[in-house]
Formats: C-alpha cells, sequence, structure tokens
C-alpha cells in the first residue's frame, strides 16, 4: 500500500518535472530568433510542428538590446488570418533590416480576446506603441487612449497632399488629431446576377442617375422602395413562387431577395435614412440618447422584411444557419442582393462566379446615403518612444500601404495607389465589371460615423446589437415598446 | 455535513482556565497545519471581498491602474444600479433560467438514481458507467454537441420532431428563439447529471434495509414507501445538492459566453447576472460598478442560502436525531 | 387481502404469474426504459461522429440524408453540373444534370446521352430531390490538426492538471489533518468559515484578485492559477477531514508513544490509509482541470500558447464557428483523451464517489 503511493507521488513529481521543463513554463514568450527577413516561410516554433509551418498564432520576436522596440498590436481589427501575419511580419522584418536603430516587434492577438488584451496591457502600465489596422468600434473601445498626433505630424513635415482631404478630416475628432487615413472601404450593392437572370429582372443600375426597368416596362427611380419590390420577387419558396404571388410559402423560403451583410441597425439606418448623431448633452449625467424617427422607421422595415407578410430579408435563426453559411448569407449563395462595404470581398469566396456590384439605392428624397468604413493605425498615449513610433507609423502609412492593404483586403486611401489595387481585385474577380462604383462611393461618407463616437460606447452598440438580435429572432415582437426600451437603455448607459 | 453545521456547539479547550502546556502544543501544531489554508483564505477570499467593498465606493476603471490615487463617489454606482434596467433584467433571466434548470437539475438526478438502484435492472454497473461517462467531457466540447444536436435545420432533435410529424413551421428554433433558448441551455447542461446521481445512488443505498422490509410487512405500496421513508432518507444528501445547484445557479453565465460570446443573443434572453458582470469588468472596464453588481449577487446569495438553512429543519431529516 | 369464504361458493383461483416470469418481465421493461433514456442521453456522441465526418456542402443543402454523403454531380463541357432526380412525365425517374434554372422550366442534360439534346422540363427544379452517395470526409480531422496545435493543448492541460494536484494535494491533506487530529480554541469556527466559503459566489473575490495579479503582471502566465492551488480548497480539505475523523485514533498514539510527531503521524499513518480518498480526490481533480474554462479564460487569453484544451476549443468555435463539421470534429479529437481515461479509471471515479456520497 505504502509502496504504491510512494510510486504514486514519484511519478507525479517526475511528470510534472518533465513538463515543467518542456516549456509549460511561467514565462511569457517562448524565445524565438527571427531577425532574419523571412523568405516567406515562417520557421517553426513548437517542435511537434506538421506540414504546414504556419501556427495558429506567431510569437513576437525577442527584444534586441541597443534598439528602441515599437510594439505593433494587432487584432482588434482584421490582420489576424494566417496568411495576413505572414505578411505584417514581413513588413516588419522589412523595416527592421532597413535602419538600424528601432525594432519593430509584431503582435498579432486573436479578434475575440483583443480588448481584453490590449486593457489588461494598457491598465499594467505595459500598453503597445502602435495599434492597428483598427476601424471605428475597435478604437471607440478605448476612447481617451489615444495619442493626438498634430504635433508629431508639424514636427516630421508630414505630407498629407496624397489623401482625400474629406479622408484626413474625418480623423479629426475631440481627441484631437488621431490617426492618418490609410484604408477606406466604401459602399456598394452586392447582387447575384444568376438570380436575377432566372427571375427574367434588370440589374440594379451600374452608374448614378439611370433609372431601373421593372418587368412591366415602367422606368422607377432606384431607391430603397424599388429595391424592396425588387427583392421580394427575388424571394423564392420550394416551389418556385415569389413573395409578391398568391399561394407563396413563407415557411418554405429557399431564396431571399436581401441581406443586410453583417451590418448592425446603425449601419443600416445610415444607408436608409442618412448619418445622425446620436446623443445630445456634453458630459456625464446630462446625456440623452437621441434617434431620428429616420432610423427608426429604418429599423422597422428591417423588421417588416423579416417578419411580415410578405419578408424578403432572413430572419436571425435562417442567417445563423448552416445553409446561409452560418451568418455570411450572400457568401452561402442563397441571397440575391446585399448591400455592404468593400471588405466584403475578403469573404466572398463561395458566393460563385456571377456577382457584380451596383450603384446604392436613393432614399425617399432622392439623396443617396453611404457609409465609409475606415481603419487606421493609432499610437497608444502612454508610449514611451513617440518619435520612434511615429517614424514606424509612418513607414506603415506609405512604403508598406500597398502591401498592408492588399493582405487587408483594403482600398487604399492614398490616391497613388489605387489603380494597383483595382487591378488586383480585377484579377482575383475578373467576371466584376463595375470597380469604378467604389470610387465613385467613396462621396458618400456617414459623417459622423454609423460607428461613431458615444459614451460608454462598447456598452451602447452592444446594446444596440442586442435590439437588432431580438428583433432577428422574435416574431412577435412589440416593435414600439421593444425600441423605446432600448432608447431608455442607452440613455442610462450614457451616463455611466 | 449539514449535521456538523446545525448542530456544532463550541468545543473551547481550556475554557475557563490557563491552557496545559500540552494543551497549548497541540494547538500549536494545529494552528500550524491550517496555516496554508489561512493564509489563503485572507489573501483570496477575506482581503478581497473587502476590497471589493471598497470599490463599490470609487469611480475606477482598469485600464486607470490601481496605483492612482481613487475617487471617492459615495454612493452613486448603487444608484445607477438601482436605474440600471439591464441589470434587473439579466437578474430575471437568471432567475427565470433557474426555474427550468432547477426542477431538472434535483429531479433527474433522482430518477436516474432509482433507475440506477431498481432491482429490475440488468447490468446496472455497466448503465451506472455510462450514465457517468458524459461527466468526464470537458464541458465545452459538451456544448458543442448538443448544440450541433439542437440546430434547428440539420440538428437531430428537430428532424426526429419532423419525423414523429410536428409541422415544419412550429419546430421550435432553440438557442435562437427568445424562450426555447432556456430549455436548450438546460438540455445542454444535461450530461452533468452524472455527479449528482451517484451521490444520490449512494444515498439510496445508505437507507437501512431494514427499514424496507418494515414497510412490506405493514402492506406499503411503492409510492407510500417512497414519500415515507426513501425521501426522508436522503433528504440531507437532496439538501445538499438542491444548496449547491441554487448557488451555481445563481452563478450561471459559461455555457452563454461559449455558445454566444457573451453577447446576450437572442435579443438579450441570455444575458445572465454573471455574464454582464463579466462584461462589465472585462469588456467595459469598468472595475468599480462591476464590484458593485458584485456585491448585489453576494447579498441575494446571502439571502437566499440563509433561508434555506433557516427552512431546512422543517423538511430534512437526519438519522442521527431522535426527534424532527 | 382475500378471504376466504367458508360458504360453499366454488372458489376461484386466479392463476398466480409464477414469480420468475413476473420479476422477469419488470427486469425488461426496466431495462428497456433505461435503455432508451440512455440512448437519447448518449446520442450527441453519435451525432458527432456523423457530423464530423460530413463536408461543408452536405451542411448547406436542403434534404440531405444523415450519414456523411456526397450528392451527385456530372461534369459538361468544362462545368460541374448539379445532378437532380426528375420525374419525367412518362412516369419514370430519370437522374439529369441541370443546364440552366428557371421558375416554370428547366433545361436538363441527360448523364447518359451528353451528346442528345438537352431536354427541357416543366416544373419548378427547386422542389428535385438528389441522388446522394456515402462519402466520408476525413479530411475535416487533418483540418483541424493543422488548425488547433493538439499535442500542445494536451500538453498545457495535463501540465495544469498536475501542477494543481500536486498543490491541492499537499495543502488539503495539511490542513485537513489539522481540523481534524488538534483541538484549539477557535477550530470549530474556523471550520465553519470554511465550509460557508464553499457557497461563496466567486464573482465577489474576482475583481480584485484579477486586478492584483494585473498589477504584479502575472496575467498571462500560470502563477495566477496554479498558486492558489497550493492554499487549500474547501471542498478537498471537508472530504478528508471527514474521512479523517473515522480513522481510528489508536494507531496514532500508538506512533505518537513511539515518539513520532505530528508531520510523522501523518506521513506514516494517516496517509496509507486515507488512499483512497486520495485517489478519489486525485481522480475529480483531473476532471476539473480538464474541465476548467474561466480562470484559464481571463488568465491565460492573451497567450495562446499556454491555454488548456477548454479554452482553446472556444476560441477555435470564435473563429471556425460557422463550420459546423469542423467544430465536431474539433470536439470529437478533444475529447479522446478524456473517454480513454475514464475507460482506464472509471473504478477509481465511482469510488471516489462513492466515498463523497457517504460523508454527507
Amino acid at each position: 500500500m505504502k509502496k504504491n503511493l510512494y510510486l504514486l507521488i514519484a511519478v507525479f513529481m517526475v511528470a510534472s518535472m518533465l513538463l515543467a521543463a518542456c516549456g509549460g513554463g511561467t514565462q511569457a514568450p517562448a524565445p524565438t530568433a527571427t531577425e532574419a527577413p523571412a523568405a516567406g516561410d515562417t520557421p517553426g516554433v513548437e517542435p511537434t510542428e506538421t506540414a504546414e509551418p504556419t501556427p495558429t498564432y506567431l510569437p513576437p520576436a525577442t527584444p534586441e538590446a541597443g534598439k528602441i522596440q515599437v510594439r505593433w498590436f494587432v487584432g482588434l481589427g482584421t490582420g489576424t488570418d494566417p496568411g495576413q501575419q505572414l505578411d505584417q511580419k514581413k513588413i516588419a522584418d522589412d523595416f527592421n533590416a532597413s535602419q538600424d536603430k528601432i525594432q519593430l516587434i509584431l503582435e498579432v492577438v486573436p479578434y475575440n480576446s483583443a480588448t481584453d488584451t490590449l486593457s489588461t496591457e494598457i491598465a499594467s502600465g505595459n500598453g503597445p506603441d502602435i495599434v492597428g489596422p483598427v476601424g471605428w468600434s475597435g478604437s471607440n473601445a478605448f476612447y481617451g487612449q489615444w495619442l493626438d498626433l498634430k504635433d508629431l505630424i508639424a514636427k516630421n513635415n508630414y505630407d498629407t497632399t496624397d489623401f482625400d482631404p474629406a479622408l484626413v478630416n474625418m480623423y479629426q475628432t475631440e481627441e484631437g488629431t488621431v490617426g492618418l487615413p490609410f484604408a477606406t472601404y466604401p459602399g456598394a450593392v452586392f447582387y447575384q446576377k444568376k438570380m436575377f437572370d432566372e427571375a427574367g429582372l434588370a440589374y440594379p443600375p451600374a452608374k448614378y442617375g439611370e433609372k431601373y426597368k421593372m418587368p412591366d416596362g415602367s422606368e422607377v427611380d432606384w431607391n430603397w422602395d424599388t429595391l424592396t419590390k425588387i427583392a421580394k420577387m427575388l424571394t423564392v419558396d420550394k416551389n418556385n413562387k415569389d413573395a409578391t404571388q398568391d399561394g407563396f410559402d413563407k415557411t418554405q423560403i429557399v431564396q431571399y431577395g436581401f441581406d443586410p451583410q453583417y451590418m448592425a441597425p446603425f449601419h443600416l439606418a445610415d444607408y436608409i435614412s442618412g448619418a445622425a448623431k446620436v446623443y445630445t448633452g456634453d458630459k456625464k449625467g446630462e446625456y440623452k440618447a437621441a434617434l431620428p424617427d429616420g432610423w427608426k422607421a429604418a429599423f422597422k422595415w428591417w423588421y417588416d422584411g423579416m417578419w411580415g407578410p410578405q419578408p424578403f430579408i432572413p430572419d436571425g435563426a435562417k442567417e445563423q444557419s448552416a445553409d446561409y453559411a452560418s451568418g455570411n448569407p450572400f457568401d452561402g449563395g442563397k441571397v440575391a442582393m446585399a448591400v455592404t462595404q468593400s471588405w466584403y470581398t475578403c469573404c466572398i469566396a463561395e458566393a460563385g462566379s456571377s456577382w457584380e456590384l451596383g450603384v446604392l439605392p436613393a432614399d425617399a428624397n432622392g439623396k443617396v446615403n453611404g457609409r465609409v468604413d475606415a481603419d487606421t493605425f493609432r499610437v497608444w498615449k502612454g508610449t514611451k518612444h513617440p518619435d520612434e513610433t511615429f517614424q514606424v507609423l509612418a513607414y506603415l502609412l506609405g512604403p508598406s500601404a500597398q502591401a498592408l492593404t492588399k493582405t487587408y483586403g483594403a482600398m487604399p486611401a492614398r490616391k497613388s495607389l489605387l489603380e494597383a489595387w483595382f487591378n488586383d481585385e480585377k484579377t482575383q474577380y475578373p467576371f466584376v465589371k463595375n470597380w469604378d462604383i467604389f470610387t465613385v462611393d467613396l462621396v458618400y461618407v456617414d459623417v459622423p460615423s454609423g460607428e461613431g463616437y458615444m459614451p460608454n460606447w462598447t456598452e451602447a452598440w452592444n446594446r444596440t446589437v442586442t435590439f437588432q438580435t431580438l428583433m432577428q429572432n422574435n416574431a412577435t415582437m412589440d416593435f414600439d415598446a421593444e425600441y423605446n426600451k432600448m432608447i431608455d437603455d442607452l440613455t442610462v448607459i450614457f451616463n455611466k | 455535513m449539514f449535521e456538523e453545521l446545525s448542530n456544532f456547539k463550541l468545543r473551547i479547550p481550556g475554557k475557563g482556565r490557563n491552557l496545559t502546556g500540552g494543551e497549548r502544543r497541540e494547538a500549536r501544531y494545529g494552528l500550524s497545519f491550517i496555516s496554508l489554508w489561512i493564509v489563503g483564505f485572507l489573501a483570496f477570499t477575506l482581503i478581497p471581498v473587502i476590497a471589493t467593498l471598497i470599490f463599490t465606493f470609487v469611480d475606477l476603471k482598469i485600464t486607470d491602474g490601481i496605483l492612482n490615487p481613487l475617487k471617492f463617489v459615495g454612493l452613486q454606482n448603487y444608484e445607477t444600479l438601482f436605474k440600471d434596467s439591464q441589470v434587473w433584467n439579466s437578474l430575471g433571466v437568471t432567475l427565470k433560467f433557474g426555474l427550468f434548470a432547477l426542477p431538472v437539475a434535483i429531479l433527474f438526478p433522482l430518477l436516474l438514481a432509482l433507475l440506477m438502484n431498481s432491482k429490475s435492472l440488468k447490468a446496472s454497473t455497466l448503465f451506472r458507467s455510462l450514465f457517468y461517462l458524459p461527466v468526464i467531457i470537458p464541458f465545452v466540447a459538451a456544448v458543442f454537441l448538443w448544440g450541433g444536436m439542437l440546430n434547428p435545420e440539420n440538428g437531430w432533435i428537430n428532424q426526429a420532431l419532423a419525423a414523429m410529424g410536428v409541422a415544419q413551421a412550429s419546430l421550435p428554433r432553440w438557442v435562437n428563439d427568445t424562450t426555447w433558448v432556456y430549455p436548450s441551455y438546460v438540455i445542454m447542461g444535461i450530461w452533468g447529471v452524472g455527479n449528482a446521481m451517484l451521490i444520490l445512488m449512494s444515498g439510496l443505498q445508505g437507507v437501512p434495509t431494514e427499514l424496507y422490509d418494515a414497510a412490506k410487512v405493514d402492506g406499503a405500496g411503492w409510492w407510500a414507501t417512497f414519500t415515507n421513508i426513501t425521501l426522508p432518507m436522503i433528504s440531507p444528501v437532496i439538501f445538499y445538492n438542491l444548496t449547491l445547484t441554487i448557488v451555481e445557479l445563481f452563478q450561471y453565465f459559461l455555457v452563454p459566453l461559449v455558445v454566444n460570446h457573451g453577447t446576450g443573443e437572442p435579443g438579450g434572453a441570455t444575458l445572465f447576472f454573471n455574464l454582464v458582470l463579466y462584461k462589465t469588468f472585462f469588456t467595459y472596464q469598468s472595475m468599480s460598478y462591476g464590484a458593485t453588481m458584485a456585491w448585489l449577487l453576494f447579498v441575494v446569495i446571502l439571502i437566499v442560502t440563509i433561508v434555506l438553512f433557516a427552512t431546512a429543519r422543517y423538511w430534512v431529516y437526519y438519522a442521527s436525531e431522535s426527534n424532527r | 387481502m382475500t378471504t376466504q369464504s367458508i360458504t360453499a361458493r366454488p372458489i376461484v383461483k386466479r392463476p398466480r404469474v409464477p414469480r420468475n416470469l413476473r420479476n422477469g418481465f419488470n427486469a425488461s421493461v426496466v431495462t428497456l426504459i433505461t435503455l432508451g433514456i440512455l440512448g437519447i442521453f448518449l446520442s450527441p456522441f453519435l451525432y458527432m461522429l456523423f457530423t464530423s465526418l460530413k463536408s461543408p456542402e452536405q451542411m448547406t443543402q436542403q434534404g440531405s440524408p444523415i450519414y456523411p454523403a456526397r450528392p451527385a454531380t456530372f461534369e459538361y463541357q468544362g462545368e460541374i453540373l448539379d445532378v437532380y432526380k426528375v420525374p419525367l412525365p412518362d412516369g419514370s425517374t430519370k437522374e439529369l444534370a441541370m443546364l440552366k434554372p428557371g421558375r416554370q422550366q428547366s433545361t436538363f442534360v441527360d448523364p447518359q446521352n451528353p451528346n442528345a439534346e438537352p431536354i427541357i422540363w416543366q416544373g419548378a427544379w427547386r422542389s428535385l430531390e438528389r441522388p446522394w452517395t456515402w462519402s466520408p470526409t476525413w479530411s475535416n480531422f487533418t483540418d483541424v490538426w493543422e488548425k488547433i496545435n493538439f499535442p500542445r493543448l494536451m500538453l498545457n492541460t495535463t501540465f495544469y492538471a498536475i501542477m494543481t494536484e500536486i498543490g491541492t494535494l499537499i495543502s488539503c491533506t495539511l490542513v485537513a489533518y489539522g481540523f481534524s487530529r488538534f483541538r484549539y480554541r477557535g477550530r470549530d469556527i474556523l471550520f465553519i468559515v470554511m465550509i460557508s466559503t464553499i457557497f461563496l459566489p466567486a464573482t465577489v473575490t474576482l475583481i480584485p484578485t484579477y486586478t492584483f495579479f494585473v498589477q504584479i503582471k502575472w496575467v498571462g502566465t500560470w502563477l495566477p492559477l496554479i498558486v492558489p492551488a497550493f492554499f487549500a480548497n474547501a471542498y478537498d480539505v471537508f472530504l478528508l477531514r471527514q474521512y479523517f475523523m473515522i480513522l481510528p485514533r489508536e494507531l496514532d498514539e500508538a506512533a505518537m508513544i513511539d515518539g513520532a510527531g505530528p508531520l510523522r503521524v501523518l506521513w506514516s499513518v494517516i496517509l496509507p490509509q486515507s488512499i483512497p480518498a486520495l485517489m478519489a480526490i486525485t481522480v475529480f481533480h483531473i476532471v476539473w482541470a480538464w474541465n476548467d474554462f474561466f480562470g484559464p479564460l481571463i488568465y491565460l487569453s492573451t497567450k495562446p500558447e499556454l491555454q488548456p484544451i477548454s479554452v482553446a476549443l472556444s476560441q477555435f468555435n470564435g473563429i471556425y464557428g460557422t463550420k459546423p463539421t469542423l467544430i465536431q470534429a474539433g470536439a470529437l479529437m478533444a475529447m479522446i483523451a478524456p473517454l480513454i481515461l475514464f475507460a482506464l479509471a472509471q473504478r477509481f471515479f465511482v469510488q471516489g464517489i462513492v466515498i463523497t456520497g457517504v460523508e454527507k
């Protein structure tokens, strides 16, 4: 008995010592020597590497003595795909090889935990120097933590003429100049030609000002009303009946006409009704939520589109189901039209080879409301080396902008790089003809951004998303009551 | 264990006189052996609890860092708490879920234990192991599996229902429906009953057979035996199960965190109290408000536990007591 | 109770079912019911097995069978066409490849005679079924293997389990010993306090503890998870203390007479008698460590290479949640180790529960 006990304890001890030695240790990143410029392949870190050498997340490089470390934090936005990680690593390595004062260290963190990681780092006084690529939502979660770049821009005589002035303006906020344009994502209508063909409908217009030809021959304006009518005709059940016909069985729908692809309520409201500031008041305790009536109408449009007598938008359960590519319905090939931003070309691989781009619909007053998402790199205000960090920033925004925007699927903000971007897209999707729409749609910017600042941004945004999922999953919701509840909750949240 | 708690008498050696050398030595040894726990208790329990209380009176965010001077704001956090409908909604969500989950968590293991214990069951050891098996599956994996089964389109549960004749349109949307999501979570957690089942089984086996024999002689039927002998004899075990389950259910949030990534989908129906607390602290980075919520939960659980213990006297039967 | 009358009424004796038959009947009914419950209870395993072998396309197709299968396709003039089961006007059903879909009519090509005239068929093509063939997708597993570093995860989880196990065993035996074999002022109060910490919600201590670990830069390492294990936890102390109290004191006293100090008594007398309880604690602890999610989540979310399997699996779900075939394959691979452990050590699990049950 006793001998067994000794044996057992001994085995435990030995095993744990072995495991501790094997590096399950209490130290932070495993040391990697990756200073040599990557030849495209990453040297494997773990001894159990398989044929594909890419680990899920590249560990950051060890700091070198004698150089100033500038840490580049990726994960609040895009940049976490394995291919993107390799590209970013190459850019960091190239920068390090090009000079010997600064060492740029890349840190990639999973998107789901990026906010937690960053706030932990900031709380322990250990924040990174550059954060990006990050859009409005990611940076609003850390409102107040970004460095005002105005002085550094002046000190370095940074040239901003290659950027559209509207984009430069976008980054002047109450915090100061919080960023410089890097990548923009204008919006457009994505549609499936095959589905229009099958239904015998004309395609959405390719240029602004063109009218749309309805099946009965009449020519109408291309606005949200028209889009709704078309979408209903493109929503088909199992017996090939569409939503406008008698005998349409809305429990057997196999194809939908429209989806607000990857949108939150504020995004859709911006498109349908136009941008607006969502709160009044200017200090804690005095904020009040204030959404325009047009926004409420936009939400109702979405709700009725899912649950009304002639639905044309997939509801929550449908959208999340495997049939509809689990939340990416246009990619699942089951939706005829979607309105979304140019970054959507990242996730459209399964949508087939007959989709096309069309112009955005106008609202009832003939005005086109669009949205432009924008990503950039931001500097943490607690950075210990602002000058070196700005140098890195200039490098990212300048010489490496082309490579970076390519890997992110982003449209570069620099006018000089646009042509190369369009050529890339044309090569990847040769069947799409209407790429110009993105250049044209750049003027349809939402100011303030649909993701623009509100107090306690993350919590407020989550409250609107809760409203969205309630809409999407509840056929019998009391719309007005829930809408008012959201407004009240937002006021409480703003004042927390 | 609860016999102890309800019967405990303070045995204080040496009360009323000085300790002898032997007693002093014994005390020294005893205290030094439990010193590890005392240190841990102070460092990981007592001090944090007090610190949490202090946090409720300040305005602190994670990114502020703890070394900065604290900003006292008095009762403002409590004021905001009382007006915050999201917090009270989440308490409601937790209670609503508890209503679904508690009966299942208490009755289903009891049913299984009775079945396992039944003399008519063949190969009961094999059954027992198989029913216990899912307990050791990591709960994240179990959630995925049951999530797949509950998929409204290709999950087997809905396909079975459809095969039994339920119309396509009335098939429950399970995790996507604001009402069916609670039974879905209960189903996802059903694999944890193995523990309670085994505990109840050993409780059942602890009932002296003389009592059953006596009952049979008196001509008692199955139901009468069950309610007058089995249930009272295992009531301490049920009480233990009940208390722990209630305390756990108040803190339930890991499953929604894994299934819905903490978004509270669908439509806020899965915004459990602890989930909101987790988001307040980790996502919105507010330490003080999170601390206030934590204390609210603590007080609620404390009250419920006290009530449970106070009423235990009336329905929990301890064989060691000679009178109820 | 039947009473027998002395009158001349003939006594009708109802043939009594022989006891064995009745027992056998009860046995089969009860066993069948239990088997049914067990079947439903364990059905997700089967679901997982099937789904992990399906292709992503099968998940999105209407009318796909339960088993892993592939719908038939036909290559025609460089394009891959979907094959449907088309009911023809003459009553037969042929398998034809869809060339051009339309609302009222569709054009098909016959795979048997691809060069013949395409067939125009009137009807709603969406209501047609497709032929399926058995086709397991083994590549799901290799996909998951590449995306998740399973060996590392197993290593991490085992490391976590063992380190916390050591801490628990050492500290809980010491503390339980202190609570059971010694008498001193305040012992019972302290014991009550310890038990009541079982009911303390973890969230009340979470915030300052986490912040403290952030400040001393332990977040992102194993330390916040392992160090507290060395300070004893209430469940295990309680179990051991009850167990110790049952052990007879004569052996203790004999050893003490021989001059053994308390530590020696613990080591040579108490522990050897407590092997069942210690095994129970060990076995439960391993299961607990394998399952532990929240602690590793908040302390290790920033360090994917240190995470145990529960956290890694949930992050995998965050990234690949839209691909149910991969999720099920991943879950299957994650379960293999605990299942093997269970198969080898079932006796200990059950014995352990019995011990804890007895102590209630």
